[in-house]
């Protein structure tokens, strides 16, 4: 059964290892076990960067962006360096100096698909859609089936209200991915965007199946539950008024509440009596009528 | 224990894989029995039921169509006896214990992790009857983005294929698998046939707390301690946190006798102390539990660990 002898640890086998540790969502270990493949190869950025990504999982940003520091100056062309170091600003919500890591890397690697999604993402944050679209379109045509890209593209897509383009893309993406459950959060986003309650709920469900310890998932669940409630699904921002942009809406409100102003005070305490009504059924659906868990810190 | 007994439990013996040899090791025999496994009366009488009648009433087992063997999957937090339960079912049934971590067979070749793991399951067979206790089970099947990679899929493919062999020609092999994490596991590994026995191992209740103080207290200087009253204020502690929250207060109590140059024994206060500093390490594992329990449990399978969070008012 033996195939090697003893002696250290192969360093195929120790990338190995963290991978798996990783993927097992063994955090600590992963970061033990990239700790000691570090103090084998000091000289090669891999294990600093197999230390920034076990950092990145632990939340820990400074010591990513540190152990990218290191990756960096060995080989300054290092892209798996720059994406770490994309990823970890990309978490802390660093723009400036995201775009500039992301922009680093695909300068020396221009195929590669996970910078322009990141570019993507943070464009889709800021609500500039047009560029988010162009960025998700440059990962796709060289990942052209990757369903994360294509769930991001159909959340893309409904911002930019194509709802029919988003909704052949949310297909395609279903047909590419099923696994992972930040695929469904931007479907079900999608899904809401688009006004279609139902489906973002069956979206967010999955979501959860597959991810129910993280809190934003919970929270996108929880949320989809309640949009389910008619009585308060009505006072959510209906598709109607989506078309308009905030300052609009702002000015619509100041502009009725001068004309109509018992029928705002009706509508904000209507609004308030669903919204804590439906809170609560959607409570006792999840957790029956015990009280809900603390929330724990990282 | 008759002679005939005696002679066979000289012949049994503990089988590791090492990892740094990557060949099979024995190391010692199993001693432990169910007595000394504190509490789980359930899981004690439903691997009674499983594995150890079916051994020594096999006739009885037959009529039914029941053989002996089969395989059974512990779970619970981290720290409350699983491996310590594993070794107790080899004890009871006069068994060899082969146990297995997972992580120590893998290899960066390709086939080499499949080939370890046949190499791990034809030592059971030829070791029979014998307890194979899979540790970690869950690295297996802990990422469902891992198990794109081929690679995974084969040693999951290989270990499906080691457990169906086991009901057509392996009689007498007992797999116990355990994992604090079953949620990652593979699907296909809890189907009839395979791991399809989910067992809860829940952390010690108040009574067993006291059993398991008074015996890591045993043989320190430890007279004046209030073992029931520090098992009451040590509500969901593993064995591990015991054995931790004892070393500690051991500690402090070494530190005291260092500073007057006698032997001080081990107080209440050392514990209280202790205490205020440390909670039990299964809290992180039934909050991840609860969520998986809550959320993502199609087929109810986590409702015991609802039903231990209701009891205990964990929150």
């Amino acid at each position: 059964m033996s195939e090697q002898t003893n002696g250290p640890v192969p360093p195929g086998l120790r990338a190995e290892r963290f991978e798996r540790l990783i993927g097992w969502g063994r955090y600590k270990e992963a970061l033990a076990e990239a700790g000691d493949w570090l103090r084998e190869e000091p000289e090669t950025p891999e294990p600093y960067n197999a230390l920034a990504l076990a950092y990145i999982h632990t939340e820990e940003y400074d010591r990513a962006v540190t152990c990218t520091d290191q990756a960096l100056r060995l080989n300054p062309d290092d892209e798996d360096g720059w994406l770490m170091r994309a990823v970890a600003y990309y978490s802390v919500q660093d723009w400036p100096k995201m775009q500039e890591a992301a922009q680093e890397g695909l300068r020396i690697n221009p195929y590669r698909a996970h910078l322009y999604y990141l570019l993507a993402n943070m464009h889709n944050k800021h609500g500039k859609f047009e560029q988010a679209h162009q960025n998700i379109g440059q990962a796709l045509e060289i990942d052209t089936q990757n369903g994360l890209y294509l769930a991001l593209y159909s959340y893309i897509l409904a911002n930019l209200r194509r709802f029919d383009d988003s909704r052949a893309a949310a297909e395609t993406a279903l047909r590419n991915d099923v696994e992972r459950p930040q695929t469904f959060l931007y479907l079900g986003w999608a899904a809401d965007r688009r006004g279609d309650a139902k489906t973002a709920k069956t979206m967010m469900e999955q979501a959860i199946r597959l991810n129910p310890d993280d809190e934003q998932t919970r929270t996108e669940y929880m949320e989809a539950l309640q949009k389910n409630y008619w009585f308060y699904r009505i006072f959510t921002l209906p598709v109607f008024f989506r078309r308009f942009k905030p300052w609009q809406l702002v000015l619509t409100w100041i502009i009725a509440s001068i004309l109509f102003r018992p029928l705002i005070i009706l509508l904000v305490i209507l609004y308030m009596l669903s919204f804590m009504l439906s809170k609560a059924f959607v409570h006792v659906q999840v957790y029956g009528w015990r009280r809900a868990p603390k929330r724990r810190g990282k | 224990m008759d002679d005939d007994k005696e002679q066979r439990r000289k012949n049994l013996k503990v089988i590791q894989f090492d990892k740094n040899a990557e060949d099979l090791v024995e190391s010692e025999k199993p001693t432990v029995t169910f007595d000394d496994v504190g509490g789980l009366e359930e899981i004690k009488k439903k691997i009674r039921m499983n594995f150890i009648l079916p051994l020594k009433q096999p006739e009885l087992f037959a009529a039914y169509g029941r053989k002996a063997g089969g395989s059974l999957l512990l779970y619970g937090p981290p720290g409350c006896g699983k491996t310590f339960l594993a070794r107790a079912v080899a004890g009871e049934i006069d068994a060899s214990f082969l146990h297995l971590e997972l992580q120590a067979i893998l290899s960066m070749y390709t086939g080499g992790s499949e080939h370890n793991l046949h190499g791990i399951f034809e030592k059971a067979r030829a070791e029979a009857p014998c307890v194979l206790f899979i540790d970690e089970l869950d690295a297996l099947g802990g990422s469902r983005h891992g198990m794109r990679q081929h690679h995974d899929r084969m040693l999951v493919n290989q270990l499906l294929l080691e457990l169906d062999g086991l009901e057509s020609f392996n009689e007498n092999v007992f797999i116990i698998g355990a994992t604090n994490t079953p949620w990652y596991l593979d699907s296909a590994l809890r189907r009839p046939g395979r791991f399809n026995n989910l067992l809860f191992v829940t952390p010690p209740e108040e009574e067993e707390r006291d059993t398991i103080l008074k015996l890591k207290l045993a043989g320190k200087p430890a007279d004046g301690v209030s073992v029931r009253k520090l098992a009451e204020s040590t509500p969901l502690f593993s064995g591990a946190d015991l054995e931790q929250l004892v070393r500690d207060a051991t500690e402090l109590a070494l530190e005291r006798a260092m500073e007057t140059g006698e032997i001080q024994p081990l107080a209440d206060t050392d514990f209280r102390r202790v205490l205020k500093s440390r909670q039990a390490s299964t809290l992180d594992w039934f909050a991840t539990a609860r969520n998986y329990a809550t959320f993502s449990d199609t087929n109810g399978e986590y409702a015991q660990v609802l039903e231990f969070i209701k009891k205990h008012k964990i929150r």
